[in-house]
């Protein structure tokens, strides 16, 4: 008897606990930006530019963000594109971004961006965001030769958790 | 906190970005290509008509074969540079000009007439 105790106690103890698989955490937003932009001749304001994306964390690295998305500039002129970002969350409503974008059509633009993202509850599951981002144009053939097209934009939207 | 000034700094991003919307590129600045109507091209901060190869760019050497764009008057774009004595042609040093006055650029064709 005292065999099979010990015996149950060790299956017991070396029982694999249920493993816990990693969650992906998803969410969505959208946003509106404009803001002024210039390349060696002057400050203009930047088209009107309308985001939609998605946003991906990993409940083991929750303050890693992957966020992918498609973006419209609306007017004057239209153009279509999308755009990858790595974020940080630096506290529980603020999360900084870099990464590259793309316009696609109806000529190419290629840069990178960095911005910086506030994010006002709504509810639970809702947000305002809002922030500043800072947009460079170096490639492409929308590009005149030797032109750098810097944007600082401000955007503002809504995001959800998903 | 109130809901007003939790909302106080987007609403001043707003109003910046609402009256940025006054000083845009005017029709003949551009930064990108399709910045420019169709049929003209970006050079130098400015909407242009493409340098073409004719003899007429050939008889006035000086010019620099880059015509700015003019309003309404589509048909007219190489002949109108052989009489303008390239008062039309873009040089580098005025492209510091392009700070929104642009936007009224039936001013400069009509001077040049």
């Amino acid at each position: 008897m005292k065999r099979l105790l010990v015996i149950a106690t060790a299956l017991l103890s070396t029982a694999p606990t249920a493993a816990r698989a990693q969650e992906y955490l998803l969410g969505a937003d959208a946003t509106a930006s404009s803001g002024i932009e210039g390349g060696g001749t002057g400050f203009f304001r930047t088209r009107t530019r309308l985001q939609i994306g998605a946003d991906l964390r990993v409940d083991e690295w929750p303050d890693d963000v992957m966020e992918v998305g498609l973006l419209a500039e609306v007017e004057p002129r239209s153009g279509f594109g999308g755009y990858l970002h790595y974020g940080r969350v630096l506290d529980k409503h603020i999360v900084v971004t870099a990464g590259v974008l793309a316009i696609l059509a109806p000529a190419s633009l290629y840069g990178a961006c960095a911005g910086l993202t506030y994010r006002l509850p709504l509810s639970k599951h809702v947000q305002v965001v809002l922030g500043p981002e800072l947009d460079f144009y170096f490639l492409g053939s929308d590009l005149p030769d030797g032109t750098v097209i810097w944007q600082v934009r401000v955007q503002g939207g809504f995001r959800v958790d998903l | 906190m109130s809901i007003f000034s939790r909302w106080a700094p987007g609403a001043t991003a707003v109003g910046l970005v609402t009256a940025l919307a006054h000083c845009g590129p005017g029709p003949t600045a551009c930064l990108r290509y399709t910045d420019c109507d169709p049929g003209l091209t970006c050079a130098y901060g400015h909407c242009v008509y493409p340098p073409v190869a004719s003899d007429a760019s050939l008889d006035a050497p000086a010019s620099s074969g880059l015509s700015e764009a003019s309003t309404g008057d589509d048909s007219a774009p190489a002949s109108d540079d052989s009489g303008a004595s390239g008062d039309d042609s873009i040089s580098t040093g005025d492209d510091s000009s392009a700070s929104g006055d642009d936007s009224t650029p039936s001013g400069d064709d009509a001077s040049a007439e």
